[in-house]
């Protein structure tokens, strides 16, 4: 029954990922630096790859209930089945209070995926904010803004992180989601301003300007399109980023509070007897190197598709 | 060239000043009062919590603790550390050589490692090897610090128990050890956590370093070179990797954020005494002088890292000097 679930859940991310296949073929056939991109993706074998795992991650996410074996915070039986290896019923083992680790695992998919989804796109939204308002701005005001981020970037993130926890103790996910958030976008305000400021120079800004176009419509129109691509590639290669930080201080026990499970926190779970309870630190492990490495493949992959630069005749 | 070290010694103190400036603000917002459970304890006389406020300036209004605060940091005091029962400064000098050994270590590995294998991706382009390598660099860029810290212990201090799983020394015994074994006790106790932030390390430099490869060999004078007739061998190892190093200079001032990030979990993991075992423990506490401390000084190591990055770079990169100026 579990098996079917699984198939049909494989099945699900497959059509899906053929579809989007599809509508990037067609957006490709459109022309324009996206649909270019677009196009390229689609011929690159390792960014579908990556695609179709996270579809599938996805996918285990959204269905987390229907896919988990058991209820991820449930004690099985403490006494017959507390820390068990893997076996056919319990593939990833089960946990020193007899939880099925696999359910856990499929759960903390659901944390940590939407954890770092969200955390991301506060920090898009408010890097890619900052840098346009520096950038257009110029001048002076500019010259204190991107003093501010070179002061805030050579505080190790992690170490600001700690710091915030060390004052605020242990956050409800929503904070959660604030903190990495809120920490996370000062490398994308300084790429998003380095990019404003050559579109700044651009002529179809100063023919905008010349037309009497008001900022807001010169901002709107002519220069967020132009940053689109930054933003879009420093976000796929931050999420990575910032599903491994999620991982790191749910493992030191400041970020997904227990029962509540998150791929880090089930390591942590398994840390003091790391050797009798390997597979608890083995297979949250491996989810996160594997998503983290299909949003690095893409975020790659994108990259290269929209930088012109790396078009080169073959 | 000393009105560049100048300014950019400028440019630092400004920062670091900043990055204090925005922790003693991060202290004031947070949630509690600093004397912790003296507050609520009601075996606490008020009058001994009036000393207190007193003693440590709480009772004063914010500009004046921040006035105050600047002074004691100008001067180098850091203040009391709680759960340390000491001053910070004597905590932090105690962790800080050890952090520094594990740090300088890695940092030339992983540099030597991470170096060579952009390079030799980057000449060999497209090749199995670049693929494979490829492939490596990614799987371990992709990776959290500390769960590659856990597979190491696990493979080589319990399955294959070669190493030591945790610590600098081994208790009890190193003090009976001759010289040379305390040397080779402390060297195996090395070898896991450095291994594990070289692997990691060498990950993130690689990437840059394969960029920076490609991107001076696609230039001009490198078809020149090609074209006077020179060995693909001289055209690589003299016209295009000299340049290609230059980034790498940049890549020290980006590598330190890093590498303390990954000392936090992988002192933590092996149980180093250094700096980021230290602000685990302290938080642990909530011992907020010793985090505070520890987090300005990695924002003054991750400055100085970036300031003599620059000062590299204008010694290396005649160009940029002129531009300076």
């Amino acid at each position: 029954m579990m098996l079917v679930r699984w198939a049909l859940a494989i099945a699900l991310s497959a059509a899906v990922a053929a579809a989007v296949g599809r509508l990037w073929a067609r957006m490709g056939a459109g022309g324009g630096p996206w649909g270019t991109a677009l196009a390229r993706l689609r011929r690159d074998r390792g960014g579908m790859v990556a695609l179709h795992f996270l579809l599938f991650v996805a996918t285990v996410a959204l269905f987390a209930r229907w896919l988990a074996p058991f209820d991820p915070n449930v004690q099985l039986d403490i006494i017959n089945l507390a820390s068990r290896p893997p076996s056919v019923a319990h593939p990833f083992g089960t946990d020193i209070y007899s939880r099925d680790v696999l359910s856990r695992v499929v759960h903390g998919t659901r944390i940590s995926l939407s954890v770092a989804c969200l955390a991301i796109l506060l920090s898009i939204t408010v890097g890619t904010a900052y840098g346009t308002s520096a950038g257009y701005l110029g001048g002076r005001a500019d010259a204190v803004m991107m003093r501010v981020i070179d002061a805030l970037l050579s505080i190790p993130r992690i170490l600001m992180l700690l710091a915030i926890f060390a004052l605020w103790g242990r956050v409800s996910l929503g904070a959660l989601v604030l903190i990495l958030g809120l920490t996370g976008w000062f490398a994308t305000s300084r790429l998003v301003r380095a990019q404003v400021l050559s579109l700044k120079t651009e002529e179809m800004v100063v023919a905008a300007r010349a037309l009497g176009a008001r900022h807001r419509r010169i901002v709107w129109r002519h220069i967020l399109p132009g940053v689109t691509s930054t933003v879009v590639v420093a976000a796929t290669l931050g999420i990575g980023n910032v599903i491994i930080l999620e991982a790191g201080l749910s493992f030191l026990g400041v970020g997904v509070q227990p029962p509540t499970a998150s791929w880090g926190n089930i390591i942590s779970d398994g840390a003091s007897n790391v050797a009798g309870l390997w597979w608890m630190s083995l297979f949250p492990g491996l989810a996160i190197v594997l998503t983290v490495m299909a949003f690095n493949i893409i975020g790659d992959a994108l990259r290269d598709a929209l930088d012109p630069r790396e078009i080169q005749p073959a | 060239m000393r009105a560049l070290v100048a300014r950019r010694l400028l440019q630092a103190v400004v920062i670091v000043a900043i990055a204090a400036t925005a922790t003693f603000l991060l202290v004031q917002l947070a949630p509690g009062d600093p004397l912790g459970d003296l507050v609520t304890n009601p075996r606490v006389p008020a009058e001994v919590r009036e000393r207190l406020r007193e003693r440590w300036g709480l009772d004063r209004p914010v500009h004046e603790q921040y006035a105050l605060y600047v002074r004691n940091l100008a001067r180098g005091d850091l203040g009391w550390s709680f759960s340390q029962s000491r001053p910070v400064a004597h905590a932090l000098v105690d962790a800080l050589p050890n952090t520094m050994l594990l740090m300088g270590v890695a940092l030339i590995g992983a540099f030597v490692l991470g170096v060579a294998t952009g390079v030799v991706r980057a000449a060999r382009r497209g090749s199995v090897a670049d693929r494979a390598l490829g492939a490596g660099t990614l799987f371990f860029y992709s990776m959290p610090d500390f769960w590659l810290a856990i597979m190491a212990m696990l493979v080589f201090a319990y399955w294959v128990p070669i190493f030591p799983t945790s610590g600098m020394t081994t208790a009890v015994i190193y003090d009976y050890l001759s010289p040379a074994g305390k040397l080779l006790d402390r060297l195996r106790h090395l070898v896991l956590p450095a291994t594990t932030l070289v692997l990691l390390l060498a990950a993130i430099i690689a990437r840059y370093q394969r960029a920076a490869f490609l991107d001076v060999a696609t230039q001009d004078f490198v078809r020149t070179a090609r074209a006077k007739g020179l060995t693909e061998r001289a055209v690589l190892w003299r016209h295009v990797l000299r340049n290609a190093l230059l980034p790498v200079i940049t890549l020290l001032g980006l590598a330190l954020p890093m590498l303390v990030g990954g000392a936090v979990f992988i002192e933590h993991v092996f149980a180093w005494p250094g700096m980021g075992r230290l602000v685990v423990v302290a938080i642990a506490a909530r011992d907020h002088s010793l985090v505070m401390a520890i987090v300005i000084l990695g924002s003054v190591l991750v400055t100085l890292g970036s300031l003599l990055a620059d000062v590299l770079y204008a010694v290396a990169d005649p160009r940029l000097r002129l531009h300076a100026r």
